[in-house]
C-alpha cells in the first residue's frame, strides 16, 4: 500500500492499541478512519511520527525542510490562519458546535473560543509521575505523593463495570458508573491562537469545577486518555504545561506547538497530491483536540472542506 | 571585539539589591526580619530565592506554609519573567533596595503560574530558547544540539556560570554571513499600561532592500505610541536591562548582545519619571 494515506499502517496501529487497551475509543477511531479520510490522516500522521523519528535528525531533514518550506501550503501564515478560522467558524455555526471569535480591540487579531462541559469520572487509580523525563526525579516523586489519591479520568463513553453506590453527586448527566468514586462535571474553555514563532495554531485551555475551582496540572494530566499520555510523556516539549496566555495574561494550559509542523506535513502533502483542499486549523484541531477532551465532530468533514486560499463557499 | 564581550559580561552579571519582607498577614511564631539579597537580572525569582524561603520558614510553622509567591505594591510578580524585566517594569524609578513582599498563602492562581520545582523553571527556560531559535534559525541550531548541550545552557544559568553558558549559547548567536542577521528577531515588548501582557510579532533585522533595522524601527512598527512625536517631550522610556539604548542601535546587535539567556530581547516601555 502507498504510504501516503497510511491506511494499512493506521489500522495496524489501531488494532495494536485495541488489543492492548480494549477501550471503546479505539473502536471509535476505527469507525472514524472508515468514514472519513480526513480523520484517518490524523492517525496516520501520528503513526508517521513514531515510525520515522530518525528522519527528524538526519542531514536529509534539512533538505526536506528547505523544500517543504517553499511549499507555502505546508506552513501556515497568519493571514491563512485567520481565513481558516473564519471558515471553521462558519461551519461551526451550521453545526451548532459552539465556536466563537474573540477579537483583540479593533484589530483582526484574536482567537477562537469554545466552552464545554465534560463529565469526568474520578476513580482511585495511582497517580503517575508527570515529569517522567525530567532529570530531577526527587521533586516529581514528591509531587506524585502529594497529589490527591483519587484522580479524574475522563472517558468519552465510560465503560460500565460495577454499579457505583458511592456516587451521591447529582452533577453529572448520564455518565455510567465506574468502579469507585465520584463523577464531576467540569467546565473547559478552549482557545485557538496563532503562534508566529512556529507558524502554527496553538491550543490553550483551562478547566474548572462548576464551583469555580481551577484544575491543577496534575488533574488535567490525569484526564488525558492513557493512549495519548504515553506519547506526550516521552517528549516533554510536546506536552501540556501551564503558560501565560499571550493575550489575556492569565494562566492557561497549553499544548506545545513545536511539533505541529511535523505531524501536519504528511497530512498536507497527502491532501496536495490528491488535490483535496484542507483547512489547516480544522485538521490540526482534529489531531490535538481529542488529546485534551475537545471533540471535533465528524460532521465537519461532511460539509464542504473549502480550502483556506480559495473562495469560501457558504451554504 | 573586546567591547562587545564586555557587554555580554555586564548583562550577565547585572544585579538588583532586593529586600524581602514577609507579608504581615502571615502567621509567625516570632517576628520575621527582612532578608536582603542581590538578585541576578537574568535569572528567575523561584530559582534564586531558596535562601529567602529558608529564612522565613525559621519563624513559621509547617502547616502555615504553602507555595511561596512574591508581590510588589499589590502586584503579584510573575516568576516566569526574568527578574530584571520585573524590576524595570514595576520598580525601576524607585529607591533601592527593591522591596518585595513574600507570601506563603492564598496563591493567586488566576494571576500566577505554579512553580513547584526548579524543573518547571528549566522547562520554561528551554522552551523560550527553543522558541527564540525557531524565530532565528527555524529551529535548526537548537535541534542540532544534543541533550547535554541543552543541559549545559540550563546549568550555566542555574549555577551562574557565564563561560559554561556562552560556550554553548554562541552557537545560537551565529548566522550565515550572506543573510546579514537572524531570520526574525526574538523580542517581547512589555508595558504596564496595556491589557495585553506583551507584544510579540515577526520582525526582520534587515529589510528586503538591505537596510539595517534599528530599535527605533522596531518600536515604530510594534508600539508607535511609545515613541515621542516630533517636538513633544518624551513620555516613555524604552528600557532594556535597566538602560535606554539609543533608538539608532541596530536591532541585530541588540539581539546578539542584550538578549537575556533565554535568547529573547525583553523590552520594557515605562512612563518617564516626572520628578
Amino acid at each position: 500500500m502507498e504510504p501516503q494515506g497510511g491506511s494499512s499502517a493506521t489500522l495496524t496501529a489501531i488494532q495494536h492499541h485495541g488489543r492492548r487497551r480494549g477501550r471503546k475509543c479505539c473502536s471509535t477511531a476505527l469507525r472514524r478512519s472508515q468514514q472519513s479520510e480526513q480523520v484517518s490522516c490524523e492517525l496516520s500522521a501520528g503513526v508517521f511520527l513514531s515510525q520515522y523519528p530518525r528522519i527528524l535528525h538526519s542531514p536529509v531533514r534539512h533538505k526536506m525542510t528547505s523544500t517543504t518550506s517553499h511549499m507555502s501550503s505546508c506552513v501556515l501564515d497568519e493571514q491563512n490562519f485567520y481565513r481558516c478560522c473564519c471558515l471553521l467558524l462558519q461551519q461551526s455555526e451550521q453545526l451548532n458546535d459552539g465556536w466563537s471569535w474573540e477579537a483583540v480591540q479593533d484589530s483582526e487579531e484574536g482567537y477562537l473560543r469554545k466552552t464545554t462541559l465534560r463529565s469526568v469520572v474520578i476513580n482511585s487509580s495511582t497517580v503517575w509521575d508527570l515529569e517522567g523525563s525530567s532529570s530531577e526525579s526527587e521533586p516529581s516523586d514528591q509531587q506524585a505523593q502529594e497529589s490527591e489519591q483519587s484522580v479524574p479520568v475522563a472517558l468519552d463513553e465510560p465503560d460500565t463495570m460495577e454499579d457505583d453506590t458511592d456516587d451521591d453527586d447529582d452533577e453529572d448527566d448520564g455518565v455510567c458508573a465506574v468502579s469507585k468514586g465520584n463523577s464531576k462535571v467540569l467546565q473547559y474553555e478552549y482557545h485557538i491562537m496563532y503562534s508566529c514563532s512556529y507558524s502554527t495554531p496553538v491550543l490553550y485551555f483551562r478547566a474548572s469545577t462548576l464551583q469555580g475551582r481551577s484544575l491543577s496540572l496534575e488533574e488535567v494530566w490525569s484526564s488525558v486518555h492513557p493512549n495519548f499520555r504515553l506519547r506526550l510523556q516521552n517528549s516533554p516539549l510536546n506536552t501540556i504545561s501551564l503558560q501565560e496566555h499571550p493575550l489575556l495574561g492569565q494562566p492557561f494550559f497549553m499544548l506545545h506547538p513545536c511539533r505541529t509542523e511535523e505531524f501536519m506535513r504528511p497530512v498536507l502533502l497527502a491532501a496536495q497530491e490528491q488535490h483535496r483542499p484542507v483547512n489547516y486549523v480544522l485538521s490540526w484541531l482534529s489531531v490535538v483536540g481529542p488529546v485534551v477532551g475537545l471533540d471535533v465532530t465528524l460532521r465537519y468533514s461532511q460539509l464542504h472542506p473549502a480550502a483556506s486560499i480559495s473562495s469560501t463557499e457558504s451554504d | 571585539m573586546a567591547d562587545d564581550k564586555d557587554v555580554l559580561r555586564d548583562v550577565w552579571f547585572g544585579r538588583i539589591p532586593t529586600s524581602f519582607t514577609l507579608n504581615q498577614d502571615e502567621v509567625t511564631e516570632r517576628e520575621a526580619e527582612p532578608y536582603y539579597l542581590l538578585l541576578p537580572r537574568v535569572s528567575y525569582l523561584t530559582l534564586v530565592t531558596d535562601k529567602v524561603k529558608k529564612h522565613f520558614l525559621k519563624v513559621m510553622r509547617a502547616e502555615d506554609v504553602e507555595e511561596m509567591w512574591f508581590e510588589y505594591e499589590g502586584t503579584p510578580l510573575k516568576w516566569h519573567y526574568p527578574i530584571g524585566v520585573l524590576f524595570d517594569l514595576h520598580a525601576s524609578n524607585t529607591v533601592l533596595p527593591w522591596s518585595i513582599t513574600v507570601h506563603f498563602k492564598n496563591f493567586p492562581d488566576s494571576d500566577l503560574l505554579h512553580c513547584p520545582s526548579s524543573s518547571v523553571v528549566e522547562a520554561h527556560f528551554m522552551s523560550s530558547i527553543k522558541e527564540a531559535d525557531a524565530l532565528k534559525h527555524k529551529s535548526q541550531v537548537v535541534n542540532d544540539m544534543q541533550k547535554k548541550d541543552h543541559k549545559q545552557l540550563w546549568m550555566g544559568l542555574q549555577n551562574d556560570k557565564f563561560d559554561q553558558f556562552w560556550a554553548m549559547n554562541r552557537k545560537l548567536m551565529e548566522y550565515p554571513t550572506e543573510e546579514g542577521g537572524f531570520r526574525y528577531i526574538p523580542f517581547r515588548i512589555y508595558q504596564t499600561m496595556s491589557d495585553r501582557p506583551f507584544i510579540q510579532r515577526l520582525f526582520r533585522p534587515v529589510s528586503p532592500e538591505g537596510n539595517v533595522h534599528t530599535l527605533g524601527d522596531l518600536m515604530k512598527e510594534m508600539d508607535p505610541a511609545a515613541l515621542p512625536n516630533d517636538g513633544e517631550p518624551k513620555r516613555y522610556q524604552v528600557v532594556i536591562h535597566g538602560i535606554e539604548p539609543l533608538l539608532e542601535t541596530p536591532l541585530q546587535w541588540l539581539s546578539e548582545h542584550l538578549s537575556h539567556p533565554d535568547n529573547f530581547l525583553h523590552i520594557c516601555v515605562i512612563p518617564t519619571p516626572t520628578d
